[in-house]
Order: structure tokens, then C-alpha cells, then sequence
């Protein structure tokens, strides 16, 4: 153990040790000396005979060094030494090389930051690996996927064994009044099961009691009906946030009497910062309130998260089996609520990460990529060192240095750039993580707890290993082509046969990967392209749009909320620099559903509902097909009337001339309405989701639901008016708070934010790539330059062409080019069906990408080739023939 | 591991040790070149070994604890480095010259029976 310090010492700082044997063994030369002298030798003769006896000195050295410390680590350090001093007498070539693996490694630290978080980190919560989410899906009413209902739920606690619990997370939202200042606010309805299942403890005060989950009060903050009066306060736990923004952080919060949506509600915890389970289909939760006990709600309110917690050692296809059964019989119990309705379950990992999964690792691919291509693009350069350095390396066998040593130099000062290299992308990515977290669309999972921490350190080390070992690894092989004889050759630039396919192989590698790379972004770019030239449907420039939430004691009932509504959309009007404005559903969002039955159809044709004011349209800018808008006189005393797109048009009646056709509501046994107008199909569920059938019904007719969003059609930008509608607001109820504000420009951004953020990332990739790959191509056809200048001043003596001079020189590297080409085609072609699920309105195999790429390419080729080769056809004869 | 690449020094490595501590724990402190010329008397060969495959002995020996080395004046006013046999040291050599003696009986046995 103590010898193995000593020689761990000694391997690591030498100095001493071997400052110390040189003097030992000097006194013993001297010594030895003396002795032959004695014996009668001269001077001369004494050295010399002292030295045979010793042995040779270097010798000893180095048994002397084997046996104080470890070779092989006293090598190593030898050759980083070595590796060092050698770099920093090149310092061009040192900082291009230790740049490029820094940029390589750099953004590939910083993917797999985000990969180990959003990924492999997806679900913090104890028990993560048996967290399942639970669905409801009807697949004749094409309704899949869905959030269960409440009863459907409780159905499950009592009749399931494959979970230990179920807990089912709603949204909802309010305008809380009371604590500093009126704030509209998302809030999370949840079970009892939330605080088992989520291991949270409060950051003060306590869960809610039992007896609070079924209480009138919590249920009627909510959209749940109560009937008969409400007495006493609801329970609400705040998040860490509102805490600090709204009540100053105080600690005696507990206890304090706050109002949600007019409605007495008392503070009884709250939430650590940074919870997890903070996402509801409203936006991220600042309140929590108990939900459950007797007071279920409607089974057909299919809008409750449900997570479900496997028993021990039951199997997710155990489990699905079960609730299918389950299901089965409860849709036998309900048939009006859930004839056709099952369950579905899918892993919560892979419920949170579905989206970005693909996404990531398809980014995750394109850094590798830039990092196999910056590799090849080092040991492209330290090949070329290696052939100016032949000589060197000659001298080394010759004294004595073995094939091993020479091989372990090589590596060693691939090993040094690349460390130095990830030593740079690691500071680059600390930097850069920040950076890419505030570009990242925010539906990535859990973006906001990235941090670089040591697991990424180590990530990043293995990376630089991994790319000093394969950059060094070229010139290590090269090395082995390497002979003494190499001292004969007159030019330090003559290299041996055997590693003159390497560079080309190198440069045809890089060529391939950046064309796999260029295609994708090509690729994506369509994408992007196509997603932004949509057919909207409606017109987003100069358009505001933000929510008034309504709901609280002064607006009970349908009567009152849209009486609030009727008074605010003309007063916005008749604001300055406002064109129309209106209530209703928001493009791009989506809307509640409604089942329409048609005269003459069995089954009801499902669409997306709206109910806006007159002049909804104008402020959004849809266009007519046929028909009129909604005026003031379509109101509860007049002929009930719809506006439908066309979608709706065709799947109703297979037509678009359907002005004066009928329609009811189903469920609401309601009259009939009237079609008075065809609208062109206008996005609403997502950007790319094809246009959902749709049908509007006049505000003043509305029996069924009210919206609460606003869209106004500005004259100038549209963030101007803002102030002034703000002050309409508080006008009309001092109590309101308005949210959501966004340019319909900003909300169109943020739909096509991740493609564009993918396309920004895959972009950079891909120019990076494209540049190490100019610079292959570069070296390449410089080399041939060189190395064949004296042949081409043969012949230009005997009178070749420019031309043919170039055919000369360039013949090599259109070669490898055009395999690298084909290669990277091929490539693509096999990425192809990886990628498909990122792109939108392109085919994977675009043949407009797949022929643009290559012609860039080849543009980039000849960028690179254009210097070496004007200097080919400039070789002087003369000159070049003495040179030889 | 490497010192594979040293067969000489591999073939006396264990009597080159045991050696050297019997020849410092009889004749007392000893530099190198003593120690060689001391060698070089008992094997009666002089150039059976170069002087220099003593050092890595030397170095493993104090490395272990078992000599100790220590820069001192020669009678002739010279500086050299001179080793001697510490506590652990004795111990080591009649530990190793037990086994010594139980290999090389062994070995003796074994050929003799031939």
C-alpha cells in the first residue's frame, strides 16, 4: 500500500526522484572511475570502463523509474508533456482543433443536459416507475385519450386491485381578490390521493382534512354545481410564488380569508417551490383545492388528470386488462354517460415525455453527428502533422522509441486536444444551458429545472475521451506506416503508402455525415415553411387578444355573464385604435366540444363549439363563404341561428350551399338553429392539426356556455391599447383582473416555437458540420497540391493546360467528394423515417431538399478547392522542378 | 508489468533484494558502489551483472521501508548516498531468508530426486 503511494508519487512529479538518482548515480560513476584508475587506466579509458560497468545510464534510468513508480503512468505523463509543448509550438493548429472540439462537445454537453432531465429524469416522484396515467377513450365518437370524469374515477378506486390509488388532478381558474391586489389565477383541483402519490410536504400549515373534500363550500369554488346554499369558507393551499407575491412571504398566512371569484375561501398551507404536479390543461396552478368526497360532478365531465399508483409487481398489461373490465361494466351501469367509453394507460414517464422524446433524441443524433465530424476533422489535421512530423517520428524509432510509445504519443495528444477541447465545451455549455432553456418551446417537461451539475461533468469528460480517442486514432495508425527509412527520403512531406486512404476516408466520412445533417435541416426548414404558410383561416396581424374570467358571485347564472360581456365588446369598440372587438373562442385553442344532431343523420356530428358576439369575425378576420354575421338583434327573442365552417358543412350535410338548414344541440333539448352564414375553416386545436368542424351560436342565444376571451382588431400595434383596455375593465367591475394577454402574432410564434427551435439547433449543426467539412475537403485537395507540385511542374514544362493541371489535382477529391455524397444520401434516405415525425407538409424524401442539398454542397466543394487549385495552376516549372 | 521487458533483472530480482539486505545488515551502511563492488567479491564474476540493476533493488527496498537511505561524506571526502538496514528491515531478511531457504531446499530436493 505505501510503496503503491510512493510510486503513485513518484509517477505523477518526478522531479525529485530523478534529481536524486542522477546524483547517485554520478557519485557512483565517479567512484568507479577512481577504482579503474587505481588499476592503472588513463582518464579516458577509467570514464569509459566505469560507464560499461554500470550499464547504460538511460537504462538504469528507466529500470530505476519502472521499479519507483508506474511506467506506463510515468509514460503518460511524459507524452501529455510532450503532447503539450508540441501543441503549444503550433498554436494555430492547437486553438482551430481545441475550438472545433469545443463546439462539438459544448453543444453536445448541453443536449444531454436537457435529454437527462426532460428524459431520463422525466417524473420525480417516489414509486416513479409504478405511476401510471390513466384515459378514457370512445373510439366510435372518436374522442380519444381523454382526462376520466370524477364518478368514473371513484368507480375505479372501488372496484380496481391492480392500483393502490388513484389521484385525479383537475384545472380550473378565478380571480382571486383579498390579498394584494385582484390576480386571475389557474388552480388544481385534486383527491386525497395527491399527497401520498406525490410525497410533497407542505412548506407550511397542513393537507386538507378528509372532511374538506367533500365540503359544498370547495365544490362550489369550482364550475361544479352546487345545489341548495353554500355556508362557510372552501380550503385552498397556495404555491410557493403567489405566497411571496401576494401575501409578501408572510408566515402567518395561514388562516387568512382570501376571495375566488367572490367566494370566501381560507388559506390552510403552502406548496413547496418547484412542485412538480403543477400543470393543468388552464396553465400552471397556484391553488390547490380538495376535490372528491360525495360531491363527484357530472361522469360526462371527462377533464380530471388521473394518475394511478400499480400495486406491487402488477404488470401495465395486467392492469389495462383489468380496467378494461372494469370499464366494460361501468359503461353497462351509465350506458348514457358511457356506452362505447374504456380506459387506456400508459406509463407517466411516457405520458410526460411523449412529445419531446422523439425531438430530443433526433437533436441528440445531430450533435453527435457535429462531434464525429469534428473528430474526423482532428484527425484529418494531426494526420497531416503526423506527415510533417515523419521525420521526427523516424529519429524517435531510431534512438530507440517503440511502436507502442510512438502509437501512445499519438493518442496522448489527441487525448490532450480533446481534453483541453471538452475543458472549453464544458464551460460552453454552462453558458449555453441557460441560453437553450430560454429558446426551448415551452412544452419541453421540465425545462426550468435544468441545471449542469456533475453527472453532466462526467458525461462531458467520457465525451472528450471518447473524441480524443478517436481523433488520435488516425495518426496512431498512421504512425505504424512509419519506417526509419522514412530518414532516407529527402522531402519531410513524403509519406508511406500504406495511410494515404485514411485522409480520403476521413474527408468522405465528414462529407456524409454533413450531408445527413443539411438534408434534416432542409427538411425541417419545409417544415417550418409549410407550418407558417398555413391557410389560418383568419388574419393574425394587428390583433390583441386576452381573457376576463367572470365567474363569482355577481355572475351567477348565464344571464348575468353575458350580460357583462355584451356591455364590454361595444365599449372596447368604441375605444381609440380599436377596429371591432369581441368575445370568443381563441384560434389555435382549443374549445369546448358539442354534439350536433342533424335532420335525416342517426349519428350526431361532434365539433368544436363557440359563442361569440357580433362582429367576432370582422375582429378576427375570418372570411365568409356565404351567408352574414351575427348582429345584436340575434338575440333570445329572434330565430335561433349558427354560423359553421365549412368542415362542419361537409360532414353535416356534404355540402357548403347549407345556408337556412337546422341544427340542434344534443342533450339540450333546445330549439333548432338555423345556418345564416359558412365560414372558411379556421385552425383551432393546433397550428398543424388539420381545421376541426365548428359551429358558432350568437352570445344572446347561448343556453349552454359562455367564453371569456377577447379578440380585437387594433389599427396600430396592437399591444398600444392594452392600457386603455384595461381601464375599460375596471370600469365596467373594479374586481376583474384581465389575463392571458397576447398578440394573435405572438401566439401564432409560439405554436411554431419548437420547430423553429429544432430548426434553429439542427441548423447550426449542420453549417458547423458543413464547415468541417469544407475544411476536409480543403486539406485534401491541398495536399494533393503540394505533395504533387513537382510533377506538375513536369507537367507544365511539357506544356499542360490550367485545365488539365486542375483535372489533375482535383480528380482525388471529386472522388471522395461524390462518395461522400452518396453516402450522406443513403444516409438520409435510411434517417429518413426517424425524422418523419418531426416534419409537417414535406415528404421525407422532399426531392427539392434532396437535390438542393447536394448542390450546396458541391458550391461549398468548390469554395474550398478554388485557392489550392489556382495555386496548382500557378506552379512555376522552373521553381518547382529545383525544388525537387 | 514492465518488467517483463528486463529479464536480467527479473532472474535475481528476489536473491538480488535478499542480498542486498544481508549485505547491508552484516558490513552496516553501504552507498551503491560499495554495495556493487561487495556484490561483485561474492559472485566472483565481475561482469555477471552491470552495477546499474542494482538500483532498481534499492529503490524497491526503501520504497517497502526496509533500508533507508541517507546522503552522507565516503572516507575518500566524496558525497554519495549511503543505505542501511532499518528495524522492519531485519525482520524482512530473516522472514526472507527463511523462505529462501525453504525454496531452494526444495528445488535441491526436487533435483537431487531426479
Amino acid at each position: 500500500m505505501r510503496r503503491f503511494f510512493l510510486r503513485m508519487r513518484n509517477a505523477i512529479a518526478p522531479g525529485r526522484a530523478e534529481r536524486e538518482l542522477t546524483r547517485e548515480v554520478s557519485a557512483h560513476l565517479r567512484m568507479l572511475e577512481e577504482e579503474y584508475r587505481r588499476r592503472g587506466l588513463g582518464a579516458d579509458e577509467a570514464a569509459t570502463a566505469a560507464r560499461r560497468a554500470l550499464g547504460g545510464v538511460d537504462q538504469l534510468k528507466d529500470y530505476h523509474r519502472d521499479a519507483r513508480s508506474f511506467l506506463w503512468l510515468d509514460n503518460l505523463r511524459r507524452d501529455s508533456a510532450y503532447a503539450v509543448r508540441s501543441l503549444v509550438r503550433s498554436p494555430g493548429f492547437s486553438l482551430v482543433a481545441i475550438a472545433t472540439l469545443a463546439l462539438a462537445i459544448g453543444a453536445n454537453t448541453a443536449l444531454f443536459t436537457v435529454v437527462d432531465r426532460v428524459l431520463l429524469r422525466s417524473v420525480p416522484l417516489p414509486n416513479a416507475d409504478r405511476l401510471a396515467r390513466l384515459y378514457e377513450s370512445n373510439a366510435v365518437a372518436k374522442r380519444l385519450r381523454e382526462d376520466p370524469s370524477l364518478p368514473d374515477v371513484a368507480d375505479w378506486r372501488l372496484a380496481s386491485k391492480s392500483f393502490d390509488l388513484f389521484a385525479a388532478l383537475g384545472g380550473t381558474s378565478f380571480t382571486m381578490t383579498g390579498a394584494k391586489e385582484p390576480e386571475s389565477l389557474v388552480g388544481m383541483r385534486i383527491t386525497p390521493e395527491f399527497f401520498p402519490m406525490s410525497g410533497v410536504t407542505l412548506e407550511l400549515g397542513r393537507p386538507f382534512e378528509p372532511s374538506e373534500y367533500g365540503s359544498t363550500a370547495n365544490a362550489a369554488l369550482g364550475p361544479m354545481t352546487v345545489k341548495g346554499p353554500v355556508t362557510g369558507s372552501g380550503s385552498i393551499i397556495i404555491g410557493h410564488a403567489l405566497w411571496q407575491r401576494q401575501f409578501g412571504g408572510d408566515p402567518g398566512v395561514v388562516g387568512r380569508h382570501v376571495q375566488l371569484n367572490g367566494r370566501d375561501a381560507v388559506v390552510t398551507g403552502v406548496m413547496p417551490a418547484g412542485i412538480w404536479l403543477d400543470t393543468t390543461a388552464y396553465g400552471v396552478a397556484e391553488i390547490w383545492l380538495p376535490v372528491g368526497g360525495e360531491l363527484l360532478g357530472n361522469r360526462r365531465s371527462r377533464q380530471f388528470k388521473t394518475i394511478g399508483r400499480l400495486a406491487p409487481g402488477v404488470t401495465i398489461e395486467a392492469a389495462s386488462a383489468e380496467m378494461k373490465t372494469i370499464a366494460a361494466s361501468i359503461a353497462q351501469s351509465y350506458p348514457k354517460e358511457n356506452a362505447n367509453w374504456t380506459v387506456e394507460i400508459a406509463p407517466l414517464k411516457e405520458s410526460v415525455t411523449k412529445g419531446a422524446q422523439s425531438t430530443l433524441w433526433i437533436l441528440f443524433a445531430g450533435g453527435a453527428c457535429v462531434l464525429l465530424v469534428a473528430c474526423a476533422n482532428i484527425a484529418s489535421l494531426l494526420l497531416m502533422r503526423a506527415a510533417g512530423r515523419s521525420r521526427e517520428v523516424a529519429i524517435r524509432m531510431a534512438i530507440g522509441a517503440g511502436r507502442g510509445r510512438l502509437v501512445s504519443q499519438w493518442l496522448t495528444e489527441g487525448m490532450v486536444l480533446a481534453l483541453a477541447g471538452g475543458l472549453g465545451g464544458f464551460l460552453l455549455a454552462l453558458w449555453v444551458v441557460p441560453t437553450l432553456v430560454s429558446f426551448a418551446p415551452a412544452d419541453l417537461p421540465r425545462l426550468n429545472e435544468i441545471s449542469v451539475d456533475l453527472r453532466i461533468f462526467a458525461f462531458c469528460l467520457a465525451l472528450s475521451f471518447f473524441a480524443g480517442l478517436l481523433s488520435g486514432l488516425a495518426p496512431a495508425l498512421a504512425s505504424r506506416g512509419v519506417t526509419v527509412a522514412a530518414l532516407r527520403a529527402s522531402s519531410a512531406l513524403s509519406s508511406g503508402p500504406r495511410r494515404r486512404w485514411l485522409r480520403p476516408v476521413l474527408v468522405a466520412v465528414q462529407v456524409g455525415i454533413s450531408i445527413v445533417l443539411l438534408v434534416g435541416a432542409g427538411l425541417m426548414a419545409r417544415s417550418l415553411l409549410a407550418a407558417s404558410r398555413l391557410e389560418l383561416g383568419f388574419d393574425p396581424e394587428r390583433v390583441l387578444t386576452f381573457n376576463v374570467s367572470t365567474r363569482g358571485d355577481r355572475y351567477q347564472g348565464l344571464a348575468a355573464v353575458r350580460a357583462f360581456h355584451n356591455e364590454l365588446a361595444p365599449a372596447l369598440e368604441r375605444l381609440p385604435g380599436v377596429e371591432s372587438a369581441a368575445v370568443g373562442g381563441i384560434p389555435l385553442q382549443t374549445s369546448f366540444e358539442l354534439d350536433f344532431l342533424i335532420d335525416g343523420r342517426t349519428e350526431p356530428v361532434t365539433a368544436s363549439g363557440n359563442v361569440p358576439t357580433p362582429h367576432y369575425f370582422r375582429a378576427l378576420g375570418a372570411r365568409f363563404l356565404a351567408g352574414r354575421d351575427f348582429t345584436d338583434q340575434d338575440d333570445d327573442r329572434s330565430e335561433r341561428v349558427v354560423i359553421v365552417t365549412r368542415a362542419f358543412a361537409i360532414q353535416a350535410w356534404g355540402d357548403v350551399n347549407v345556408l337556412g338548414r337546422q341544427l340542434r344541440i344534443e342533450y339540450a333539448d333546445g330549439p333548432r338553429f338555423a345556418v345564416i352564414g359558412v365560414l372558411n375553416d379556421i385552425r383551432t386545436g393546433g397550428l398543424e392539426q388539420p381545421p376541426r368542424p365548428m359551429v358558432f351560436i350568437p352570445l344572446r342565444q347561448s343556453t349552454v356556455a359562455t367564453l371569456s376571451s377577447y379578440v380585437v382588431r387594433t389599427s396600430g400595434p396592437p399591444m398600444d391599447v392594452l392600457p386603455l383596455v384595461r381601464d375599460a375593465v375596471k370600469r365596467l367591475d373594479p374586481d376583474l383582473a384581465i389575463s392571458r394577454v397576447a398578440t394573435m402574432e405572438e401566439r401564432m410564434s409560439k405554436a411554431i416555437s419548437p420547430r423553429r427551435f429544432n430548426l434553429w439547433l439542427v441548423g447550426l449543426f449542420s453549417v458547423v458540420a458543413l464547415v468541417l467539412a469544407g475544411c476536409g475537403v480543403y486539406g485534401l485537395i491541398n495536399e494533393a497540391v503540394t505533395s504533387r507540385t513537382p510533377e506538375i511542374g513536369v507537367r507544365v514544362a511539357l506544356g499542360a493546360t490550367g485545365a488539365q493541371v486542375i483535372r489533375i489535382v482535383a480528380s482525388g477529391t471529386i472522388l471522395v467528394t461524390s462518395i461522400g455524397l452518396v453516402l450522406g444520401l443513403a444516409g438520409s434516405a435510411a434517417s429518413a423515417r426517424l425524422l418523419g415525425s418531426m416534419l409537417f407538409g414535406v415528404e421525407p424524401l422532399d426531392p427539392v431538399t434532396l437535390v438542393a442539398v447536394p448542390i450546396v454542397f458541391v458550391v461549398i466543394a468548390i469554395v474550398a478547392a478554388v485557392a489550392p487549385a489556382r495555386r496548382a495552376t500557378r506552379v512555376d516549372p522552373v521553381i518547382a522542378l529545383r525544388g525537387e | 508489468m514492465a518488467s517483463s521487458r528486463n529479464p536480467n533483472v527479473e532472474l535475481i530480482q528476489g536473491s538480488l533484494d535478499l542480498i542486498v539486505l544481508r549485505a547491508l545488515a552484516t558490513m552496516g551502511p553501504q552507498h551503491s558502489y560499495g554495495l556493487a563492488a561487495r556484490l561483485e567479491q561474492v559472485t566472483e564474476h565481475p561482469l555477471t551483472l552491470n552495477q546499474g540493476t542494482l538500483y532498481p533493488a534499492l529503490v524497491r527496498l526503501e520504497q517497502r521501508g526496509w533500508i533507508k537511505g541517507a546522503w552522507q561524506q565516503t572516507e575518500s571526502n566524496r558525497e554519495a548516498k549511503f543505505y542501511s538496514i532499518t528495524k522492519s528491515g531485519t525482520r524482512a531478511l530473516a522472514e526472507q531468508t527463511q523462505r529462501w531457504r525453504r525454496l531452494t531446499g526444495f528445488v535441491d530436493r526436487l533435483l537431487e530426486s531426479e
